[in-house]
């Protein structure tokens, strides 16, 4: 009878000296909000692009007594949210759990949880693209020196062409925002809903790109001033009147999937639902608990 | 196959715990973390200051050692002057941490025994435009940080509003020393202090300081 082999890893995956580098250049990007501090980004057994960033910092900062939240664009039971937490969670033994208020560390894709964040709280998210300047300069190298000058005009001009195009700002999500009067950050697939949640929050913001081996940091109560025009204003994606199907909300951040319907499949509708799952399923609950308690 | 993972060692456990302290006292200026306790060195070499002794602030030197390994160039200094790379102190601090020793030019990560080395502060690397991020981190002992006796008064991201904090027993132009690392924003010095009880406030370079 064979028996099975145990893999043996070292506490939080990585070795102590790939922890060490990250904290280091934590710090830094601390000391230098919105600022991108390259790291040593290293090889994990998932493909980068898909969260080594982020996992890399959660790994780096996780201690054993941490409470551990993943989620995917507000889902916590998405295929990447429930690989990632899986692996954090036997290389390292901690407590998971889906509340956000019950988390100490939260590894996300693109949002902020609903629920307000609590200063003993970390917010690590994934990052796919580091730079906002890309658009207007492809040479990583001519960036770094522009984002180092304070060089931000061409972005700029980017703005109003996107105005003058469109009709308005035109950007949907990884909107631009200029970080403690500063640097100019991405805030990542982020929606606009989420961008002035990073600004003066009580919760420390992390961002890790292991693809681009960049880390950078929005401290707590750091100012977050998205690029805006006088007369073409930044704007949330909020449209009055939808409401969440499941728990009837009004002011969370919405998705909306296609409904085939069954006597007609040619036919259907869209519905949407709130993004962050755990605070719909926790409103759900106290819907159905208000219905069912006597009156 | 199970996957199963090794218990963290006591160095990796201070080492994962400091940085905690760390991380929440550079987001949060002026908030007065604690350094545990590093068990795992009981010894640490003294050295000679006018020919009298001299004792490591443990929780200082630690917690600046916890963050070294081969990438990171270290250098220290007590009394005002640099500690020779021969020394045992220095020895000692290589042997545990595998850190290159450097001069103060090139150092990563500086330790100062004692608040009056900070009139070395303005040799140290603060970085450049383009990679503020190569910029030096200092650890410098103190004898005793409160918040009951304030002396500063701390501004700047992570603090909502200001953040009144007391840093005592520390030479008259130490604030003006760390003060002066700042005038250069995005170039700088990010600063730690622990005092004699593994008290930690941390001054990263957006932390503007006044006097009470």
């Amino acid at each position: 009878m064979s028996t099975t082999p145990e893999q043996l890893y070292n506490f939080g995956f990585i070795d102590e000296d790939s922890k060490r580098e990250v904290r280091r250049q934590i710090l830094k990007a601390i000391a230098l909000p919105g600022h991108q501090v390259p790291f040593a980004s290293r090889d994990l057994p998932i493909a980068r692009g898909w969260g080594t960033g982020g996992l890399q910092i959660t790994m780096a900062i996780i201690d054993a007594g941490d409470v551990l939240k993943v989620i995917d664009q507000g889902d916590d039971e998405s295929v990447n949210a429930v690989n990632l937490r899986r692996l954090l969670q036997r290389t390292t033994g901690v407590t998971t759990t889906v509340d956000t208020t019950a988390a100490s560390i939260i590894q996300t894709r693109h949002r902020i949880p609903e629920e307000p964040m609590r200063r003993d709280q970390i917010l690590v998210l994934q990052v796919p693209m580091v730079d906002p300047l890309r658009w207007v300069e492809p040479n990583l190298e001519r960036a770094t020196v522009m984002h180092g000058e304070s060089d931000y005009g061409r972005m700029w001009v980017y703005m109003y062409e996107s105005v003058v195009k469109a009709g308005d700002l035109r950007i949907a999500t990884q909107y631009p925002v200029i970080v403690a009067g500063r640097y100019m950050m991405d805030t990542t697939p982020i929606p606009r809903w989420d961008v002035m949640r990073l600004h003066n929050a009580e919760a420390l913001f992390l961002f890790g790109a292991g693809r681009e081996k960049r880390i950078y940091a929005v401290p707590p109560y750091t100012t977050i001033e998205p690029l805006q025009f006088e007369d073409f204003r930044f704007k949330t994606e909020f449209v009055a009147g939808q409401i969440c199907a499941r728990c009837g909300a009004q002011d969370t951040f919405l998705t909306s999937h296609f409904v085939v319907d069954p006597t007609n499949p040619a036919g259907g509708y869209w519905r949407t639902s709130c993004s962050d799952t755990s605070f719909c399923d926790k409103r759900v609950l106290v819907n159905t608990t208000n219905q069912e308690a006597p009156q | 196959m199970t996957t199963t993972f090794q218990q963290p060692s006591l160095f990796e456990t201070f080492c994962t715990a400091t940085f905690r302290v760390l991380l929440d006292c550079m987001a949060r200026p002026g908030t007065i973390g604690q350094i545990p306790e590093p068990t795992m060195f009981p010894q640490i070499p003294t050295i000679a200051i006018d020919d009298q002794p001299m004792l490591a602030n443990r929780f200082a030197l630690t917690s600046c050692l916890s963050l070294l390994d081969q990438e990171t160039r270290f250098a220290q200094a007590a009394n005002n002057t640099w500690i020779d790379a021969q020394s045992d102190i220095n020895r000692w601090v290589q042997l545990r941490s595998n850190c290159r020793l450097s001069d103060a030019k090139n150092a990563l990560f500086v330790y100062l025994w004692d608040s009056a080395s900070s009139a070395l502060l303005h040799e140290l690397n603060q970085g450049t435009l383009t990679f503020p991020e190569q910029s030096c981190t200092a650890f410098i002992a103190v004898p005793e940080i409160n918040d009951t006796e304030p002396t500063w008064r701390l501004r700047g991201p992570g603090i909502d509003g200001h953040c009144d904090v007391g840093v005592h027993g520390v030479v008259t132009d130490f604030a003006q020393n760390i003060i002066a690392t700042r005038a250069h924003f995005p170039l700088g010095i990010d600063i730690v202090c622990i005092d004699t009880h593994g008290k930690c406030i941390a001054l990263p370079r957006t932390c503007q300081i006044s006097l009470n």
